[in-house]
């Protein structure tokens, strides 16, 4: 799916994107996969509760997404950390890895807003936990539903220049430190997308991602290979699999 | 009676709260875990019984849980109908002719405003017959030892959901365990392992909710 939306340059290639959130497309089933369920072995009352809580993620949710497109200082640069300028992340070696040949980097964040963490903290408030857990599932996987567009448009909006992108990664995946975040933000705008970074390096609103994807004319999306990562309860590798059929 | 006492533990299990739910399907229209604890506390049903017809059914589930034969949901379902069973024993609780298993302090770590898994910890731990002090999130030391100085014998949860606030955990047992020594202290969260949990001092990790409960229910209190 592209992105049929006006996407503003803020500076120099810096753009920022918001979409409607009717853009959300998640089906039961991948939220049932997502919350452990084989495909169809979902009782219907479930179903029915996470049909009613994508309608309302679709209505009530202010996404918005942004990217930066920077060149990479490979004299900075090490096996387990990308340089940008003279700032360096280090991001670690599985994904410095796939990172090797990317000759610029663009850096995104993109969030739903903060509306559906707080119908779903109302669903426990109220005493319906079911609803509440889907409705954080559901939240969880529409912000990387709207990553993957992002992704996606990124691809293509450098395919005239015979360039190529490689997977995502992100602050707190693969073995990056989560307290990177801080320094991925600095090279937005204050308050770019909506979001702030605690002290915690935590973002807010919660939903919300941000990462790196390299830029080259060697360089390939692969396969996402999570099963080399030890993180076996990862909300990304969990949407992965949803989306692939298979842990 | 033994046949309402069964009862109430196979709608714990199943999670059916009352006759209105339609949850699960091959018992819709039927009687729940509501009417069938009214019903049993009428015939003088005792409410030591009916607690642990709900202990069995939470435990029951939580198997079933642990071998991957039903998921969160369904164990927030049999929490649920638990609660529905509570809201009739609770002048039982109140008088003192039944008692909670103990008092469980929980909260997020300072720097982190995680609170679902909390929230569905906090759930399945009070079905499971504890009575639960929720601190919510982002909750500094000084405020789980003042809760644990008004609630002797508790035991204190922890949970964090970020790498960065790890550390802030680790102060945080250090912290209670300093004031508190005997105060038994679990932990849970994604960035954690058991490994992780016993380096930092903590006396449990749990995985999950179910892991919490039987956790707990091996420490008891003191």
């Amino acid at each position: 799916m592209k992105f049929n939306f006006p996407i503003t340059e803020l500076e120099s290639d810096t753009f920022l994107i918001q979409p409607d959130s009717s853009v959300i497309d998640l089906s039961i089933d991948e939220i049932a996969e997502e919350s452990g369920y084989e495909r169809g072995m979902i009782p219907d009352y479930f179903r029915d509760i996470i049909a009613e809580s994508i309608a309302q993620c679709r209505s009530i949710s202010r996404p918005v997404c942004g990217y930066r497109i920077l060149s990479v200082n490979k004299e900075h640069s090490s096996p387990e950390s990308i340089a940008i300028g003279d700032i360096r992340f280090n991001c670690q070696k599985i994904v410095k890895a796939r990172l090797n040949n990317a000759d610029q980097v663009a850096i995104f964040s993109c969030t739903i807003g903060s509306e559906m963490e707080t119908y779903a903290s109302r669903c426990f408030e109220e005493g319906d936990a079911v609803k509440g857990h889907f409705a954080d599932v559901i939240a969880s996987a529409a912000v990387e539903f709207l990553t993957d567009l992002l992704h996606n448009h990124i691809a293509e909006s450098i395919l005239t220049q015979q360039l190529n992108v490689t997977n995502r990664f992100s602050p707190g995946y693969c073995g990056w430190p989560v307290s990177e975040q801080k320094t991925l933000f600095s090279f937005f705008p204050n308050d770019f997308c909506g979001i702030k970074v605690t002290d915690s390096s935590l973002m807010l609103p919660k939903k919300s991602t941000s990462g790196i994807i390299g830029i080259g004319s060697s360089v390939k999306r692969e396969p996402y290979t999570c099963n080399r990562c030890s993180q076996k309860e990862c909300t990304y590798r969990m949407y992965r699999a949803s989306r692939s059929g298979g842990r | 009676m033994s046949e309402l006492i069964e009862k109430i533990g196979i709608c714990v299990e199943r999670g059916k709260v009352n006759k209105a739910s339609p949850f699960p399907p091959d018992m819709k229209g039927l009687d729940g875990a509501d009417e069938y604890t009214k019903l049993a506390i009428e015939a003088k049903t005792s409410a030591d019984a009916i607690l642990q017809a709900c202990n069995d059914g939470m435990q029951r589930v939580g198997e079933k849980f642990g071998k991957n034969l039903v998921f969160v949901p369904e164990l927030l379902m049999a929490a649920k109908a638990m609660h529905a069973v509570m809201a009739h024993l609770k002048p039982f609780f109140q008088s003192g002719t039944v008692k909670t298993k103990g008092t469980f302090i929980l909260g997020t770590v300072a720097g982190d405003l995680h609170d679902i898994g909390k929230n569905l910890v906090s759930m399945v731990i009070e079905g499971n017959g504890w009575k639960v002090i929720d601190l919510g999130v982002d909750v500094k030391a000084p405020r789980f030892i003042q809760k644990i100085s008004e609630n002797p014998g508790c035991v204190v949860g922890l949970s964090a959901l970020l790498t960065t606030t790890i550390a802030n955990m680790a102060n945080t047992i250090k912290e209670i365990k300093t004031t508190s020594p005997t105060t038994k202290v679990i932990v849970g969260g994604a960035p954690l392992t058991a490994g992780s949990a016993q380096e930092m001092g903590a006396d449990g990790y749990a995985r999950d909710p179910q892991a919490a409960v039987a956790l707990l229910n091996s420490i008891g209190v003191s």
